[in-house]
């Protein structure tokens, strides 16, 4: 039995060849890249298609190419790509995989290779989700919803094998995520090195932390609903497909309730948001802190609305159905609880804002992605409280401005902290510094091109501006002003699409040209910047596991020797509390 | 509550008094494989209830008929009620180092859930050869991909049960091999769990 302090280094599976150590490779650090790699490069497709969409939408006609077929098709699966398999993937099997462990200090997740199993799962789940580009129809265009019936019936775009395809892609996500996410929580669990009690662990645990219990309770709501569009789909059943008559023929189907997918697929889709933006508000807790020298303000209150947030995320999904009918009462009672969580989530922009308060603030790229984040999410945070009320909701609906609203909200930000963290985290991961002038020309780009894109669609959704049209000709109702709006925000996404290149090419380059980079550039107190080689060797520690003796906020403290403290410092403590290893009883079945 | 009280504490504060603090951190007395058990069987809990949920909302449309449960599934719960037992027997036989008799209840514990998977899809065919067909009616789509999901966790279920059982065999780290069993023992019984309010709800409805 592995306990943390029974530090058991010869148990571990060291790598002994090229494939076991970087293809088949049970270390949480090699899994973390293969994970983060991936997600990344399924991003840039989605990427690219959001690009086919955005020249639909900004020169409609003018590229031939792009069919009601293509524009559906690319939409579905730029949404189903973004959300799931770039941003859920790298949080949690990105950052989580590196960080838990080795900010816990413990050598590797408790089931490596599971670990492993979890990655390649995932790979599958990509594959198989990108195969169907390459079957008769081609992917599915029902919308990253899936909404039944459209979602099977004949007129919507893949519903021979894209459909299929899709909903066996997110099958086997769904156990990838499953078996990482269990390693995460058991680790987070057991795996804590001596001293690292649960208040003393960085927020960037506490959000992955709370955001894989999410994702271990929700994503079984979406195995549901696959599985039974599925049987819907191949077998002819009727859970969800009603009485229908398609191009002038009664179907099968019958009596099935539509509206039984869309409350258990917004049950997993909710929290989804916050599996996503959990561990957002985690990791940039820790960019901010360590870049502002200050001790995170309000620690306890940012766990507590981590939790909080966590468990409200499980009763407000209906507030995505608000236009699908519902009674009124319960209308009013997911507007409360949609409202009341913008509380705990308010605080934490309080706090990050405080954080930086009176702090020696550094401007270094990482920073300014986190200082870019608060911005960004405090506007599309904004916009949710309108969208919130059930009487607002219902004309924006199926506006832009709810595409603008979460594309700041849960697109760009996480996007942002994604920046933020990577710049942070990449002279640890990668033992080299990065070109800072490129980071900085990236930063700016991303950022002032957020709000040139997505600002513009607020009052595109105002005016009324119908969203998931392929064509807006002849709709009188939008002015010409919204086709120039639409113009500008393509060219912008084109332009600031390439320019995320700059940032693939800064990191990539710098593997090899970047200067390199200490132990711990930064002044970070948390303990993957106390390893005793950058980047971490197999097993992170050297011959025993660091004891941990505070909080990993202490920053600026007077009379210490430099501005931060690590955790694994024993300065100020009297000398006979130091490590004091305690007896294990062992376990009795 | 102790979570609450974790919650409380102000981990900023200089220690000064704290030595307990540098005690080894985690869930101490309990290893990680039965953790994640636990924390797996939680989500197949979730993943039951969420059909559940789903059977009792489809069930309130007109065109739902209830179906008949053939007898089949009264044997078989009978066997899966054994195998469960079985599987306790060869737990209990495992701690107290008779490894013959775990093994032998280990091995009766497999071929009768081996029996109650055969036993599901005799149901099943006695069910689909009587008109009561997955595409008939809800109520007949419902009863085919509940019990089809139980019976592929039993199935995943008998990939760990082989494991033990060669471990009980070839290891001999008599902790792995009792733990292995007892965590067998536990997944049998959350699904017997299950598959007792699965049985009950088609019962009733």
């Amino acid at each position: 039995m592995a306990f943390a302090d029974q530090d058991d280094v010869t148990s571990m599976h060291h790598p002994h060849s090229f494939i076991s150590k970087y293809i088949w490779s049970q270390d949480h650090k090699v899994i973390a890249i293969q994970y983060s790699l991936t997600a990344i490069s399924v991003g840039l497709v989605a990427l690219v298609l959001s690009w086919i969409m955005r020249l639909q939408i900004g020169f409609p006609g003018v590229f031939d190419f792009i069919d009601p077929y293509v524009y559906y098709q690319s939409v579905t699966m730029h949404g189903m790509i973004m959300v799931i398999y770039l941003l859920t993937a790298l949080f949690l099997g990105g950052f989580g995989n590196y960080l838990i462990p080795l900010q816990l200090g413990a050598r590797d997740m408790v089931f490596p290779y599971l670990n492993m199993l979890s990655y390649w799962f995932y790979l599958v789940s990509v594959l198989i989700l990108l195969s169907s580009y390459f079957v008769p129809g081609g992917p599915t265009g029902a919308g990253w919803t899936l909404y039944p019936p459209q979602a099977i019936l004949p007129g919507t775009p893949g519903t021979d094998w894209g459909i299929i395809l899709m909903l066996l892609s997110l099958a086997v996500f769904i156990i990838a995520f499953t078996m990482g996410g269990l390693n995460y929580v058991t680790t987070i669990i057991q795996a804590r090195t001596r001293g690292m009690t649960l208040m003393r662990m960085p927020l960037s645990i506490w959000g992955i932390f709370v955001a894989t219990i999410l994702g271990l309770l929700a994503f079984p709501a979406l195995f549901v609903s696959a599985i039974m569009m599925a049987f819907d789909r191949i077998l002819g059943t009727s859970f969800f497909m009603p009485t229908i008559i398609s191009m002038g023929q009664q179907l099968d189907y019958g009596g099935g309730s539509p509206i039984l997918f869309q409350h258990l697929f917004w049950f997993f889709g909710h929290p989804e948001v916050y599996i996503v933006a959990l561990p957002a508000f985690g990791l940039v807790s820790e960019v901010l802190a360590t870049h502002a020298r200050r001790s995170i303000f309000g620690y306890r209150m940012m766990v507590w609305a981590i939790v909080i947030i966590g468990f409200m995320s499980f009763i407000v999904w209906a507030h995505h159905m608000y236009v699908s009918g519902m009674n009124l009462y319960l209308g009013f009672f997911f507007a409360t609880t949609t409202l009341i969580i913008a509380v705990p989530t308010a605080l934490k922009v309080y706090n990050w804002v405080l954080t930086l308060w009176k702090g020696n603030i550094h401007f270094t790229v990482p920073m300014m992605f986190a200082i870019g984040f608060i911005f960004t999410f405090m506007n599309g945070g904004m916009t949710g409280l309108f969208l919130g009320n059930v009487a607002v909701d219902v004309p924006l609906s199926d506006t832009y401005f709810v595409v603008a609203h979460f594309h700041m909200v849960m697109g760009v930000s996480p996007i942002l902290v994604v920046f933020a963290a990577l710049y942070h985290w990449y002279p640890k991961i990668t033992g080299r510094m990065y070109n800072n002038t490129l980071g900085m020309i990236h930063f700016w780009i991303t950022f002032i091109g957020t709000y040139l894109i997505y600002l513009p669609m607020h009052y595109l959704g105002f005016e009324g501006m119908p969203r998931r049209y392929y064509n807006y000709d002849n709709l009188d109702f939008i002015s010409e002003s919204a086709a120039i709006a639409n113009a500008s925000i393509t060219v912008t996404a084109i332009f600031v699409g390439l320019c995320q290149f700059i940032f693939i090419y800064n990191m990539f380059v710098s593997l090899k040209k970047g200067k390199k980079a200490t132990a711990n550039p930064w002044g970070a107190t948390t303990l993957e910047w106390q390893t005793p080689q950058t980047p971490p060797a197999h097993g992170n520690w050297g011959p025993e596991l660091p004891v941990v003796y505070r909080w990993p906020y202490d920053f600026s403290k007077p009379g210490a020797p430099n501005d931060f403290i690590p955790q694994n410092s024993d300065w100020g403590l009297p000398k006979e509390e130091k490590a004091n290893p305690t007896t294990e009883k062992p376990f009795k079945v | 509550m102790k979570f609450l009280s974790i919650l409380r504490t102000k981990p900023w504060l200089v220690p000064e008094q704290r030595p307990e603090l540098i005690q080894p951190s985690g869930i101490r007395t309990i290893p990680e494989p039965m953790i994640g058990l636990g924390i797996f069987l939680i989500i197949a809990g979730a993943l039951f209830l969420l059909f559940i949920i789903s059977y009792q909302y489809r069930m309130d449309y007109q065109d739902w008929q209830p179906a008949p449960e053939p007898w089949q599934l009264w044997a078989n719960t009978l066997f899966l009620l054994m195998g469960s037992i079985a599987f306790q027997i060869s737990s209990n036989a495992a701690i107290q180092n008779k490894y013959q008799r775990a093994k032998k209840m280990l091995m009766l514990a497999g071929i009768l859930t081996f029996i109650f998977l055969l036993g599901q899809v005799w149901a099943w065919s006695v069910m689909n050869g009587t008109g009561y067909s997955v595409k008939a009616n809800p109520a007949n789509s419902f009863f085919y991909l509940i019990t089809g999901v139980h019976a592929a966790h039993l199935m995943g279920g008998l990939v760990a049960w082989l494991r033990a059982l060669k471990k009980i065999d070839r290891s001999s780290d008599e902790h792995s091999i009792q733990l292995s069993i007892k965590l067998c023992a536990m997944y049998w019984h959350f699904f017997l769990v299950v598959w007792l309010l699965l049985f009950y709800m088609l019962l009733v409805t």
